[in-house]
């Protein structure tokens, strides 16, 4: 008997852990988009995060698991669409951020539904669910039906645990803005289709939110040149 | 360059046409829209269907069994899953799976968990029957029962799409173990379903003949609203009508168009013979 309970004690001990660190990941994620974010928010100690979202048995609580944060005047600025005569005052295509740990044994199309549906009633630009079990295809296909209202993405939490753009093998990213990726295929007389490209699946691209069309500025140290930069366009 | 900033830069390509102001032109558009809006609330029928197919049976206490499911849930499957392509099947099927269920909509068991670790299983081993299959596989099912009933039904789907299926009703699924009737009863259902079908197919094909015997007419509804206004004028014919005669000379037959084809026969055969001895 007791070693049972030293085994559940065990393994709900690993799943604070790991849902820890996919805590601070996903903060760490939200705020290098361009969210505001508090230091302490970001950076919160494991000790604090038991206190917080555990209930009184020690067991985890993922409905607590749900935040919101709001893009900051740089982002706003980065991400507005340029004034036309037909719409003089554009609104920018960033809004609040939805982040929600999803809190169910499985992620199928209904709770992807219900997740859509939330984030478009309450007027979140953009939505992020974090799921600790495999998505279905249905509930895949439910994303693109609520992309004229909120964008949702999703991400498992096991591929949260670190965060990949702290790794040294993986360069600075910069996404570049709508005047900055018109400079630069004005300076040097490009199409759009002519730069190298980056998949929107791609891990990197996934963590940034990057959509097709965006591109991205990535900046590796060189031996030679010191620094190299290299532009993709996200496919 | 101070001459060019005087007179604006002027494009050469042709100006745009405003768009036409035909009401014809917005009506088809309204037309196509509406068709696409009918395909996407049927893809959401679809998904909906799915969700409550994937809940299904909702009565899990009761002595029904998948292979004797209760009527009201056969009859709600049967209805729904109509208008499944093999792809959303699949889809209800892996929506079910999430939900720790067995893949067979009908069936109230849990689905099976094996505890080896590794790709595959060997099942039926030291049996004639042996074969080795995928974890995955296995784990889709409560038992090999349940994926023949459930593959029953996903070969009697269609891969049209749900739109062209929809008011068709003679699509029926049927289930793999129907409860059995009488043969009467049997051939009877059998006589009215081939019988449903025949008339449909009957009015189907009168349908096709008649709009292709009105082709063939061309008394079309097109025909009818041509924008160009055809007016078939005769021509007013003045002198007697003439027999086609071959001319004055003998090989007036060898002629055409005025020119007479000219070939030495003669000389031909004659050099041939020369060559050829």
């Amino acid at each position: 008997m007791a070693d049972q309970d030293e085994a559940q004690y065990e393994a709900n001990e690993r799943n604070i852990v790991r849902t820890w660190r996919a805590w601070r990941t996903v903060h760490e994620m939200v705020h290098d988009r361009g969210y505001e974010l508090g230091e302490e928010e970001v950076k919160i100690p494991l000790e604090e995060f038991r206190h917080k979202y555990t209930n009184a048995d020690g067991s985890l609580s993922r409905t607590l698991l749900k935040f919101s944060a709001k893009p900051s005047d740089e982002m706003q600025r980065k991400f507005m669409p340029p004034a036309t005569p037909q719409n003089t005052e554009p609104v920018s295509d960033c809004g609040t951020v939805w982040v929600e740990f999803l809190d169910d044994s499985a992620l199928g199309a209904e709770q992807m539904r219900k997740f859509g549906r939330f984030c478009a009633d309450n007027h979140y630009k953009s939505g992020i669910l974090l799921s600790n079990v495999a998505v279905s295809s249905s509930a895949k296909k439910e994303i693109s039906k609520f992309s004229q209202w909120t964008t949702i993405e999703w991400f498992l939490e096991d591929d949260l645990l670190i965060n990949i753009t702290h790794h040294e093998l993986v360069p600075r990213h910069v996404i570049l803005s709508r005047d900055e990726k018109v400079a630069l295929l004005k300076r040097y007389r490009l199409k759009e289709t002519q730069l190298p490209r980056i998949l929107v699946r791609d891990p990197v691209a996934k963590y940034f939110g990057m959509k097709r069309g965006q591109v991205v500025k990535i900046i590796r140290r060189s031996e030679t040149a010191g620094r190299y930069a290299s532009y993709r366009l996200c496919v | 360059m101070a001459t060019q900033s005087n007179n604006p830069l002027k494009g050469i390509l042709k100006k745009p046409i405003p768009p036409a102001a035909d009401p014809k032109v917005r009506e088809v558009a309204v037309q196509h829209a509406n068709i696409i809006q009918q395909r996407k609330e049927l893809e959401d029928t679809i998904t909906d269907y799915i969700i409550e197919l994937s809940k299904l049976p909702l009565d899990r206490s009761s002595p029904y069994t998948s292979s004797s499911p209760s009527p009201t849930d056969a009859a709600t499957f049967k209805s729904h899953v109509r208008l499944f392509q093999p792809s959303d099947y699949e889809d209800l099927i892996s929506e079910r799976n999430a939900n720790g269920l067995c893949g067979y909509t009908l069936c109230p068991k849990p689905r099976m968990r094996v505890a080896q670790r590794g790709e595959y299983k060997l099942i039926n081993y030291g049996r004639k029957d042996f074969s080795i299959v995928p974890k995955k596989e296995i784990e889709r099912w409560c038992g090999a029962a349940c994926a023949r009933r459930a593959m029953w039904i996903k070969v009697q789907l269609n891969d049209t799409s749900a739109w062209e299926r929809a008011g068709i009703d003679s699509i029926e699924i049927g289930l793999y173990e129907e409860p059995k009737k009488t043969e009467e009863d049997e051939a009877a259902r059998r006589l009215t379903r081939d019988m449903a079908g025949l008339q449909v197919e009957a009015e189907r094909k009168a349908a096709k003949d008649a709009q292709e015997l009105a082709l063939e007419r061309g008394d079309t509804d097109e025909g009818a609203k041509r924008k160009v206004d055809v007016r078939i004028q005769e021509n007013s014919v003045k002198g007697v009508a003439e027999e086609p005669s071959l001319g004055k000379d003998d090989d007036g037959h060898l002629v055409t168009e005025g020119y007479k084809t000219k070939f030495d026969s003669q000389k031909n055969t004659a050099s041939k013979n020369t060559t050829g001895i």
